[in-house]
Parts: C-alpha cells; sequence; structure tokens
C-alpha cells in the first residue's frame, strides 16, 4: 500500500503547503512564494510516483471517508485511469511551480501573492480529488471548488473590466454546464437510490434506451462546457488569457482534460452498451471544434487569446479518437476502442506537455514587453534566445511534426480513423477518412498559426518600442519552460517509456487488453486484423534527421566557396530596411481569413444566434409567470389553499 | 539466425545508399528535363539537359551573403529541409515496390515531414523582416492548407484499397491486381492525388517556378534573400520533393515494371521503368502546364476543393461497391 501512503502524504503537502503561502507571506513575499512552491513541488513529486506506480501495478485504492445517510458513501478510489490524471496534473504541477518562483517575482510583487498560493495549491488539490470522487456528490462539490477557485484566478487582474467580464462568463457558462450534470446525476440516483458511482455502475444496465440517450446529451453539454466544445467555448477564449500565465497553463493543460476524464468515466462505465450515433455525435462536435478552433486561432493577434483557441482546437483533437472509439465500443470492437482511448489519453498528455509549455513562454514575453499583441512584438530572438528555442519547440510539438510527439499522438489517431473500414457501417466508413483529411486541414493551419506566431514575437526587427528593452527571463523561468520542452522531444523519441501507462489506463475502461504483437519494443506498430498494417519509428525517424543534418551540414562547409558568411542589409528595394516594412501578423493571416470567409464567424456569432434566443427565451417566459406574482398576501394564501386541495383530491385518487 | 540478419542489414544499407543515390542525382536533371520539355512544346529550344548540375555548381561556388536581421535559424534551415526531404524520400517507392525502410513510417510521416520542411521554410523567409519574403511565406501556408486535406484524402482512398498506410503495400497491391485495378474509385483517386500532386510541386496552374517577379512567386519567393551555398540546398531540396511527388504520382498511375528481387539484371530494367514512368508523369505535368494558365491566387481554393469533391465521390464508390471487405 505505498502508494496509498504516498498520495495521502502528496494530499498533506498540498495543504501543508497552502498553510505555508498564508502565514509566510506576513514576514516576507519572497519567502512565502519560495517556500511554498518547494513543498508544491515536494507534493506533487510524491503524486506523481504514486500515480505511476498505481499505473504499473494495475491497482487500485480506496479510500473511505463518511458514510453520510442521504447521500451514501463519500469515497475516493484511485483506478488506472483516475492515476493518468493524477500523473498528467502532478506532472504539469512541477515545472509550473518551478516557473512560478520567477514569475510571481517578476508579475505579481504588488499583488497578495500568499492569496495565489493558497488558492495555487487548493486548484491542484482540487483537481486531483475530482478524479478520484467515486460518489457524485462529492465530485460535483470537488468540481464546483474547482471551477471556482480557477474563477478567482481570471478576475484576478481587478483593475481591468475585460477581466471581469470574462470572470462573469467563464462563471455562467461552467454553471450551466454544472447544471446539466446536476440533472444527470439525479436521474442516476432515481433510479440507483444513492448518490455513490459502484450503485450508478450496479444500475446502469435497468435504465431504459431513451433515457440513456438524454442522460449522455446531458453529460456531452455538461463535460463539452468544460472541454470548450463549439458552441459551447465561449468563455475559453476570455478566461484563459486573463489568468496569470502560469495559471493558464495548468488551466489549459490539464483543468479542461478532467472533461475528457469525465466523459470517459461516465459514458464507458454508467452508460454502457450504447448505440453507435453517439459516438458518432461526439465525433461530428470534436471535429467542428478542432476546425473552427484553430481558424480562430490563426486569425487572432492577441497571444494568450491565440493559444486559447488552439486549445479549443486540440481538445476536438483529443474528443475525435473518443467519439471514434465509442463507434467501435458499440460495434463490438473492443481492441480498436481502447487504441482510441490510448490516442485519446496520448494526445491529453502531448497537449499538456506542450499547451503549458507555450503558455509558460507567453507569460515570459508578456512579462518582460507588457503587452500580448503580437503587432507590437518582434525581434526578442535576439534578446531572449532561450525563450524562443522553447517556443520554437512548442510549436513544432504543436504542428504535429516529427519528431516531437504531437505527431506520434497525431498518427496514432489517423491509424484508427483509417481503420474504420472495418465497422459495418456506410456513414461511419465515409466519415471517418473524411474526418482524416480535415484533421490535416487543422494540422496544416496550425503550423500557419505558428509560423505567424513565433515569427512576429521572435524574428525580424520589433514593430514597437515595447520589446526593445527586452531581456531573457529568469533561471526558474527558464527551467520551468525547459522541462516540458525536453519531454516533448523526449516523448516524440521514445513513446515507449510511458505505452505501457497509457495501456494500463486504458484497460481500467475497456476491459480488454491489445495484443502484445501492436506495439513492439522500438517501433510503433498497428497490425489490427484484415491485412491493416501501419508502421512507425520515431527513434529512427529522429536518429537519421539528425544525422542528414549533420552530414549534410558539415560536407556543405567542405566544398565549394570558402569565404565566411557575409552579413548584409536585407534588400528593401533600395531603401534601408525599417520595421514598417515587414509583414505584420494582420498581414500574415489576411489570405487565412480570404480563404475562410465562409467558415469564419465572429465572436457575436454564438451570442446571437444561439445564446440570445435562449435568454430571450426565458425572459419571455418570466415575463408570462409574473401576473400571478402579485404580492398580494391574500392572493398567496389562496395559492397554498389550493395547492393543499389539490393535493388531498390527489392522494384519495 | 545472426547471419540472416546480418545479411537483412546489409541489404537495407545497401538500398537505402542506392535510393539517396538516385533521388539526389535524378533530382536536378527531372527538373531540367521538365523545363526542356516545355520549351519544346512552346517551340523554343530549352536549357541544355545538364543545366540542373551547372546551377547547383554554380550555387556552390558563390559567396554566401545573409540579412543582418537573421537569428542561426535562418542559417540551419537549409538543412533542416534538406533532411526532412531526404528522409521522405526514403518512404517512397522508386524502382523497386519495397521502399528501404519500410518500418520508418506511411503516408502521414510522408505528408508531415513534407509539412516540417514548409514549417522551417516559412519561419526562415520571415527573419530577414523583408516583405516580399513574408508574402510568400504567407502565401505559401495558405496553399498548404488548400493541399495537405486534398493530398491526404486521396492518398487516404488509395490506402483504403490497399488496407494499408505504409507505401510499399500500397503500390504492391496495386500492382497484383491486373486488369481489375481500372475501378472508378481508382481513376477518380488518381486524378485527385494528380491535382493535389501538382499544387504540392508548386506548379501552374498554382503557383510558376519559372516567374522571378517577387509579387507573383510563392514557393520560390521564400528563397529571396538566400544566396550561395544556402540556397543552393534550398532549390535541391525542392527539386527532391518535386522528384519524389513525380515518382509516387508514376507509381500510382503505371503500377508495373518494378524490379522483384534484389538481383542486377532485374534492378536494372526495374530503374529503365521507373525513369520512363517518370518522363511520361512529367509531360503529363508540362501538358498541363502548356495549356492552362496560372490561375489567380484566390482561385486556387475551387480547383482544390474540385480535387477534394473528386475523392469523396471516389470513397463513396468503393464504399457503396464494397463487397465483402474488398475496397473495388
Amino acid at each position: 500500500m505505498n502508494e496509498a501512503i504516498l498520495l495521502q502524504f502528496s494530499f498533506l503537502l498540498f495543504i501543508f503547503g497552502a498553510i505555508s503561502a498564508l502565514t509566510l507571506n506576513f514576514f516576507s513575499k519572497k519567502l512565502s512564494i519560495v517556500c511554498s512552491s518547494v513543498i508544491g513541488i515536494i507534493g506533487s513529486s510524491l503524486s506523481l510516483i504514486s500515480s505511476i506506480l498505481i499505473l504499473l501495478h494495475k491497482s487500485k485504492l480506496v479510500f473511505s471517508l463518511y458514510f453520510i445517510k442521504p447521500i451514501g458513501p463519500l469515497e475516493l478510489i484511485v483506478d488506472p485511469l483516475a492515476a493518468f490524471f493524477i500523473l498528467l496534473i502532478s506532472m504539469l504541477s512541477i515545472p509550473v511551480l518551478i516557473y512560478s518562483i520567477g514569475y510571481l517575482q517578476a508579475e505579481y510583487m504588488e499583488k497578495n501573492v500568499g492569496v495565489l498560493g493558497v488558492l495555487y495549491h487548493l486548484f491542484i488539490l482540487s483537481m486531483i480529488l475530482v478524479v478520484c470522487a467515486a460518489n457524485a456528490f462529492l465530485f460535483l462539490f470537488l468540481w464546483e471548488l474547482m471551477t471556482l477557485i480557477s474563477f478567482v484566478f481570471v478576475i484576478s487582474d481587478t483593475k481591468s473590466i475585460e477581466s471581469q467580464k470574462a470572470g462573469f462568463i467563464y462563471l455562467l457558462m461552467t454553471h450551466i454546464g454544472l447544471a446539466f450534470l446536476l440533472f444527470a446525476f439525479l436521474i442516476f440516483a432515481k433510479y440507483s437510490g444513492s448518490f455513490s458511482f459502484s450503485s450508478f455502475q450496479s444500475v446502469s444496465h435497468g435504465l431504459p434506451n431513451n433515457l440513456k440517450s438524454i442522460l449522455f446529451i446531458f453529460m456531452l453539454i455538461g463535460f463539452g462546457t468544460k472541454a470548450g466544445l463549439i458552441p459551447l467555448h465561449i468563455w475559453l477564449p476570455e478566461a484563459h488569457p486573463a489568468a496569470p500565465s502560469h495559471i493558464s497553463a495548468l488551466m489549459s493543460g490539464v483543468m479542461i482534460k478532467t472533461a475528457v476524464y469525465g466523459l470517459l468515466r461516465f459514458v464507458f462505465d454508467f452508460l454502457s452498451p450504447f448505440p453507435y450515433w453517439w459516438g458518432l455525435t461526439l465525433a461530428v462536435f470534436a471535429i467542428i471544434t478542432a476546425m473552427l478552433g484553430i481558424i480562430y486561432a490563426s486569425l487572432e493577434n492577441d497571444l494568450k487569446r491565440m493559444l486559447a483557441f488552439s486549445s479549443i482546437e486540440n481538445m476536438g483533437i483529443i474528443l475525435l479518437p473518443l467519439g471514434i472509439g465509442m463507434i467501435f465500443f458499440a460495434f463490438d470492437q473492443k481492441e480498436l476502442a481502447s487504441l482510441c482511448i490510448i490516442a485519446s489519453l496520448f494526445h491529453s498528455l502531448n497537449h499538456s506537455l506542450f499547451k503549458s509549455l507555450l503558455f509558460m513562454c507567453a507569460g515570459s514575453v508578456i512579462s518582460v514587453t507588457h503587452t500580448r499583441n503580437m503587432e507590437k512584438l518582434g525581434g526578442l530572438i535576439k534578446l531572449m534566445p532561450q525563450t524562443s528555442m522553447f517556443f520554437l519547440v512548442g510549436a513544432l510539438a504543436i504542428s504535429a511534426f516529427p519528431p516531437f510527439n504531437g505527431f506520434l499522438s497525431e498518427w496514432l489517431i489517423y491509424q484508427i480513423l483509417f481503420s474504420s473500414f472495418q465497422i459495418h457501417s456506410q456513414a461511419v466508413k465515409i466519415f471517418a477518412p473524411v474526418c482524416g483529411a480535415l484533421l490535416g486541414f487543422t494540422g496544416a493551419i496550425c503550423a500557419a498559426t505558428f509560423v505567424k506566431a513565433f515569427s512576429s514575437i521572435f524574428s525580424a526587427m520589433p514593430r514597437s518600442h515595447q520589446p526593445v528593452h527586452a531581456h531573457e527571463v529568469s533561471l526558474s523561468m527558464r527551467l520551468g519552460m525547459g522541462i516540458p520542452a525536453v519531454f516533448c522531444l523526449f516523448v516524440g523519441i521514445a513513446p515507449f517509456a510511458i505505452m505501457p501507462l497509457l495501456q494500463s489506463a486504458s484497460e481500467a475502461v475497456i476491459h480488454t487488453n491489445i495484443k502484445s504483437n501492436s506495439f513492439f519494443a522500438n517501433n510503433l506498430l498497428i497490425n489490427l486484423g484484415a491485412n491493416h498494417f501501419a508502421a512507425l519509428s520515431p527513434g529512427l525517424i529522429f536518429a537519421l534527421l539528425v544525422f542528414f543534418f549533420t552530414m549534410f551540414y558539415f560536407l556543405c562547409k567542405m566544398v565549394g566557396n570558402k569565404m565566411p558568411i557575409r552579413k548584409d542589409e536585407t534588400w528593401s528595394c533600395g531603401v534601408t530596411p525599417k520595421a514598417e516594412f515587414e509583414h505584420t501578423p494582420t498581414g500574415y493571416s489576411q489570405p487565412f481569413g480570404v480563404i475562410f470567409r465562409e467558415l469564419y464567424t465572429p465572436e457575436s456569432f454564438y451570442y446571437k444566434y444561439i445564446y440570445l434566443p435562449v435568454v430571450n427565451g426565458l425572459i419571455n417566459i418570466s415575463h408570462r409567470v409574473k401576473p400571478i406574482q402579485s404580492g398580494n398576501l391574500q392572493l398567496y394564501l389562496a395559492y397554498i389553499f389550493i395547492t393543499l386541495i389539490l393535493c388531498l383530491v390527489w392522494l384519495r385518487l | 539466425m545472426v547471419e540472416v540478419m546480418n545479411i537483412f542489414l546489409l541489404q537495407t544499407v545497401l538500398l537505402v545508399f542506392i535510393q539517396l543515390f538516385l533521388i539526389l542525382i535524378l533530382s536536378p536533371f527531372i527538373n531540367t528535363l521538365m523545363k526542356k520539355l516545355k520549351a519544346l512544346l512552346q517551340g523554343r529550344i530549352g536549357p541544355p539537359l545538364m543545366q540542373g548540375y551547372y546551377d547547383l555548381s554554380k550555387y556552390f561556388q558563390k559567396e554566401t551573403v545573409v540579412s543582418n536581421q537573421t537569428s542561426p535559424i535562418f542559417l540551419i534551415t537549409p538543412f533542416v529541409v534538406f533532411s526532412a526531404t531526404l528522409l521522405a524520400s526514403l518512404l517512397v517507392p522508386t524502382y523497386i515496390t519495397i521502399t528501404p525502410l519500410f518500418i520508418l513510417g506511411g503516408i502521414i510521416l510522408l505528408v508531415y515531414l513534407f509539412g516540417l520542411a514548409r514549417f522551417f521554410m516559412a519561419q526562415a523567409a520571415m527573419e530577414p523582416g523583408s516583405g516580399f519574403c513574408g508574402m510568400a511565406s504567407s502565401r505559401e501556408m495558405m496553399l498548404a492548407m488548400l493541399i495537405e486535406p486534398v493530398l491526404l484524402l486521396s492518398l487516404f482512398v488509395l490506402a483504403l484499397m490497399a488496407k494499408s498506410t505504409n507505401l510499399p503495400n500500397i503500390v504492391n497491391w496495386l500492382s497484383i491486381q491486373g486488369i481489375h485495378l481500372f475501378t472508378p474509385t481508382y481513376v477518380l483517386a488518381v486524378i485527385a492525388l494528380l491535382i493535389a500532386g501538382i499544387a504540392e510541386m508548386g506548379r501552374v496552374p498554382f503557383d510558376n517556378p519559372e516567374t522571378h517577379y517577387e509579387l507573383t512567386m510563392i514557393h520560390e519567393g521564400m528563397f529571396l534573400e538566400y544566396s550561395g551555398k544556402l540556397l543552393g540546398m534550398m532549390i535541391w531540396a525542392s527539386w527532391i520533393k518535386q522528384l519524389l511527388i513525380l515518382s509516387l504520382l508514376a507509381n500510382f498511375i503505371f503500377p508495373y515494371g518494378y524490379s522483384a528481387s534484389a538481383s542486377l539484371p532485374i534492378l536494372f530494367t526495374g530503374l529503365l521503368f521507373y525513369f520512363a514512368k517518370v518522363v511520361i508523369v512529367c509531360l503529363i505535368v508540362v501538358l498541363v502546364e502548356t495549356v492552362i494558365a496560372k490561375v489567380r491566387l484566390f482561385r486556387v481554393k475551387d480547383i482544390l476543393i474540385a480535387s477534394f469533391v473528386i475523392s469523396i465521390i471516389a470513397l463513396v464508390i468503393s464504399i457503396s461497391k464494397d463487397t465483402g471487405g474488398l475496397g473495388l
């Protein structure tokens, strides 16, 4: 039971970290930041080790807290699936904490860092507990806690009206999602008579099919809001940029992934068996989310908003294999379904690595230039060489280029889309390859988006006075960015190090193990029936790229002209080059805007056609109900009297 | 067992070297050949057939001048582009149905390696801060967005017929079909692939490699600030990419005449067949270039959407005729 002790210790350390952040703040702000971060790093490492052990041993921990009569047992259960998400959270928490030591000192010294530290620890703790909760009541409580803490982070910039507005939208949208989840759980509880997840599981076979479909739709809306599924995404591009950058990294990196956890847990555990159209619905929404998300990102000039839109895109890419996996599951192709879940979890892991890296880089850039507008940046590669290299790694990984990690998970997703030919449904057979093509489409737009971002922030000349006096950020910030950057490359070269963890997590969802010949020691091989064969050698790709690069680099030095490289002015039709001659980010994305004219819908579209009609409808209904609320006491007494009589009559019947 | 492994390894290494050598040497020649064919069709004499090699040697003799705004990324980009393209060349079947490193990856890796090269090219074009390069970079990325889904879908349709995403498996499957190969699905998929391939090579009607106006060129426009050896590497890499796409088209349009084994005379006939097939595809591309004018930049979308629709039709036909798991 080593894992259990480690995990409990890490919980204690998070609470201890929160207390120390608050108390030490009275003595010295710096001491508070450093101490609470170090305690947090130790706590995260413990939970990281514990989650890896659980995944490797495929064990299941149960912590019983209390038994409350109407709610049922309050339990925390850590199975491999929950452990995988704990791994995600604690793995990311370590570099983010290291980063925050420098970041908070650079940016937030005039603020109350003690409160920020407390909230940070509680945020991590609530996220870890959400994925462990085995009781609907507990789950919703922690889910709400997680939302509220992140809400405080979103409105932490008290001077800006925009961030207050963002906080409001965030709170509103997440509570709509919460309401749907609450409905779903109450329906479940009505049938099972208890709030505990084990009773949900046992009652799932007895539910009528129509009710199950309604439950699924509710879950989809509830978790889809958190995941930023279009058209429920409107809070995400507002809230993520408003939070401090290290918190944005966590929100984009792990918080929205709890929605993936929710869908995996509830749909596969509580609602199976299900019809295949559920999966198709999810997949259709996912691919639309991926496409529109990245189109919005490509046209965005605000650095953090661009990253937030790209998170929406990546959530689409994560949910797509989940939807396809549900289709496979409905057609009883368990092995392919578990491959889909592996792909989905793998991309979740990769996305949290590179997205947190990119948000931290954005935080570094913003902390030295004080602007998020890419139009005003430029030329930072000479002033911040290391930050720019980390951003380049993140950009290459998120654009899914070999030899980085993003490529491998996208490759797996392409392969499972391709395997759809084994399903006897013509709709799926046409849908899946087209999805593959659209995934390629999003990939190409993603590359364009990040070329635009990288070049306009770091290349050429500064376009305003703001980046001129920029400097490289502190060591702790560079270290915080360096760790995920190294992991992006490491996972991209040796995915076999983490494959067993992913497999163990997927086995917890679908109780089948993939044949051992599917993944070989050094190559990624898929050989799943009907001659479907695909291979990929990540290590070899990396080795050959490096080999060719060095060989031709030195060969080129040796042959031909031996003169050293001469530096001279950029050719600008005979006048001295200026920053105004550069292609600006707006100019860069102008052709994209022209070709996506039909697809690009401004933000107001969703308000105008989806949210406003609902709001107006609600207002309309309340106007209709208004006449019975006259404020007259006698009238209310009459209402009570009539109700009483009706009740008596109803009971008599 | 060890000996068998050794022979296998030796054969692999040998095939890798032959493939690399073939692609490196042939690519400048094929580019010149296309120029020559185009000139002959238009009633001009055209360049001598060795012009590609003369150009390369000239680039390597020239002094390299780079902009003082650039970072080291600008200097390493030609080599990244060159290595990514060269790695891609190990995935494409040429004269023999097996590729040297079939374990390396399939069509998806191929498309993403081209993407990697393009990412660095587009980034390097932004480095000097020149308006012309920036415009070319943005347009190249815009074209890539339109080409990539079309290329992937047409490759997917062919891959679905063969039930594998590894190129040698696909070509092998096509070559053993005989007369049954010519189904509507195959024909439509190949047409879609031809359109996507021409676009990916950056040729008329999508882009014009001949033009030397800063405002009209797209792909070449990104090299404006390059000179000397670095320019040589960039141009050589785009020639290699062109040859790879031509080989892919050649092998999909005429899946015949491969060397079946690694014995010398058979290899030789395989090479001859390969060369002939590539020349025929060159002729098709050049004919298209001669009779069609370059379309306006934003009209490119229409052609590529048409190609996308053709691929979808091919897919639908293959599914509706699908009996017993055969993709016919």
